[in-house]
């Protein structure tokens, strides 16, 4: 344990010397400020179709409600779990990668091989500082926007999660590669691929079940639920971490095994 | 002690074997030099030794458990110092060496007083960023002596340093194997190899070819010869090699000490350079 906080504490003091903490913070200022000023509350495309089917009711038909209607999110106020996610997912990946890159271009992993510690200890300070700054980037990004009460434990049980799977992802890959611009592919599709469910913000329709498997949608409907009840139609917390665990997990034993036996070891 | 014993070890992929066949001991309060040309296979032994490399054919024992059997607990007795210097660029030098003091369970030297050692008390609160390659050198080998390890690795432990901080460095190594120290050095500076290694092993294409204390060494291949200057009939003076192994060469030296022509005369000692060309008809610092 004293191990592990001194490991805590030295990787802290390394992402304010690397800036990752004032990077996270700055880019979570600016998407708070641009969702809490700028962001309209409706897209006008939207508002139109609306517009048009109110007309259609009144002149031809009866419109007649069969429930009460379910409380939808305005367009700013459904950015800010997808500035989570965002934040969780892509943020999550890129530190996590760019700490091993880091120590791969300095040559610290070689001094930390024949060192008493294991790998365990050389991730573990990682992910904690990357949760850190997720809770961090989080409390400051709903204090800029809708300041208010949040199921707090809900919310960092949801996000740490998700960012240890994330982090995991990335220092995983990492070790395969020499730098962050060698990684630019796989960079480029893991980007796409964990974005694709925040276009559903934009654009809600019928989610298949592949977009249920990407990572990031049980985070960002996890995330929407808790900060915005009732304007998911029906998706849970308990669902979001039920999806969420196996790529966590799968994430996790990635990372592990690809650090311990190439990163941690010199590769003949 | 360390035993190593018939160390064989080839890279995937690669034609001959990186090391064949070697054997050698390092008692405590010992220092054992590996002396050969950049490709050797000095690195890869060493890179065996603590694990960075997996163990093919052979064995190494620490105190008699073999290097197999240890956990990572085995390195809390282990210092290395790289070549190529390995810090924290971000961290300062007091920073890196609290950042590796930690991770040991022994307790570690105040990293102001690891500094003094290598002459660097000056520099801990700057970034090792900013530290020229000497300075960065010294700190690695500060890093490696911080916990007072039992064993030392040092690669190159002088690389890059000027005369002075050199001489400063190899009277730290000397005081680390007076403490009691295993000490294993590969380098192929001939002064560090003479001066600081109870023992050597040169190697060769991954082989050992000779292996001995520095003096043996120069007594067995080394060519025993004497540097005469003398004045001859005439008065002017002549310079001469006289070789000691050659009976007629014996006999010329008496001759010209019977005839008290004799002004000047010097031991001519084989060097380890000498030695290494003899042995495998290349240059040392290859």
């Amino acid at each position: 344990m004293k191990v592990l906080r001194h490991m805590v504490a030295n990787e802290l003091l390394l992402a304010w010397r690397y800036k990752y903490i004032h990077a996270t913070l700055a880019v979570c200022v600016v998407i708070g400020v641009v969702i809490r000023f700028a962001m309209p509350e409706e897209i006008s495309l939207f508002a139109g179709i609306l517009e048009a089917a109110e007309g259609l009711g009144t002149s031809n038909h009866t419109l007649t409600l069969l429930q009460p209607p379910a409380p939808t999110a305005s367009l700013s106020q459904a950015m800010i779990p997808a500035a989570l996610t965002f934040d969780a997912s892509m943020f999550g990946f890129l530190l996590g990668a760019a700490m091993i890159f880091a120590q791969k271009a300095d040559g610290t992993v070689r001094a930390y091989r024949v060192g008493p510690r294991g790998t365990l200890l050389f991730l573990a300070p990682k992910v904690i500082i990357n949760v850190g700054l997720a809770w961090a980037y989080a409390a400051l990004l709903l204090v800029i926007t809708t300041p208010g009460h949040y199921p707090i434990v809900e919310l960092l049980i949801v996000l740490g999660l998700a960012v240890v799977g994330f982090v995991m992802l990335g220092m995983g890959l990492s070790v395969f590669f020499d730098n962050l611009s060698a990684m630019f592919f796989p960079l480029v599709v893991v980007t796409m691929g964990l974005s694709a469910p925040l276009a559903l913000q934009v654009d809600p329709g019928e989610v298949s079940a592949a977009m249920e498997v990407i990572p990031t949608y049980p985070l960002l409907m996890g995330l929407q639920e808790l900060l915005l009840p009732g304007t998911t139609g029906g998706y849970t917390f308990g669902r979001a971490l039920v999806y969420m665990s196996p790529f966590v997990l799968i994430a996790t034993l990635f990372g592990f095994v690809a650090v311990d036996r190439r990163l941690l070891k010199e590769v003949a | 002690m360390i035993s190593v014993n018939n160390l064989t070890f080839r890279y995937p992929g690669a034609d001959g074997h990186a090391v064949e066949d070697i054997s050698f001991d390092v008692a405590p309060g010992t220092i054992t030099g590996l002396l050969g040309p950049s490709g050797a296979g000095k690195s890869t032994i060493q890179k065996i030794m603590i694990k960075l490399l997996p163990m093919q054919l052979g064995e190494v024992r620490y105190d008699g458990r073999e290097l197999r059997e240890l956990g990572r607990d085995f390195f809390n007795r282990v210092g290395v110092s790289f070549e190529h210097p390995n810090l924290f660029d971000k961290l300062t030098g007091e920073e890196n060496l609290r950042y590796f003091a930690g991770l040991y369970d022994r307790d570690s030297l105040d990293a102001g007083d690891v500094l003094k050692l290598v002459g660097l008390e000056d520099a801990g609160k700057k970034r090792a960023s900013d530290y020229s390659k000497g300075m960065k050198q010294r700190l690695v080998l500060a890093r490696a002596l911080q916990h007072k390890p039992d064993i030392l690795f040092l690669d190159e432990p002088t690389s890059g340093l000027d005369p002075a901080t050199a001489h400063k460095i190899m009277t730290l190594i000397g005081e680390q194997r007076d403490r009691g120290a295993a000490i294993l050095l590969t380098t192929h500076n001939m002064t560090v190899a003479e001066t600081l290694c109870d023992d050597l092993a040169i190697l060769d294409g991954g082989r050992f070819v000779a292996k001995g204390a520095p003096r043996e060494l120069k007594l067995e291949f080394g060519e025993r010869a004497v540097e005469v200057e003398w004045r001859a009939e005439g008065g002017e003076l002549e310079e001469e090699v006289i070789s000691l192994d050659d009976p007629r060469g014996q006999e010329r030296l008496s001759a010209l000490m019977r005839e008290a022509r004799i002004e000047r005369m010097h031991t001519r000692e084989a060097t380890l350079d000498q030695i290494f060309i003899e042995l495998t008809g290349k240059e040392l610092a290859a």
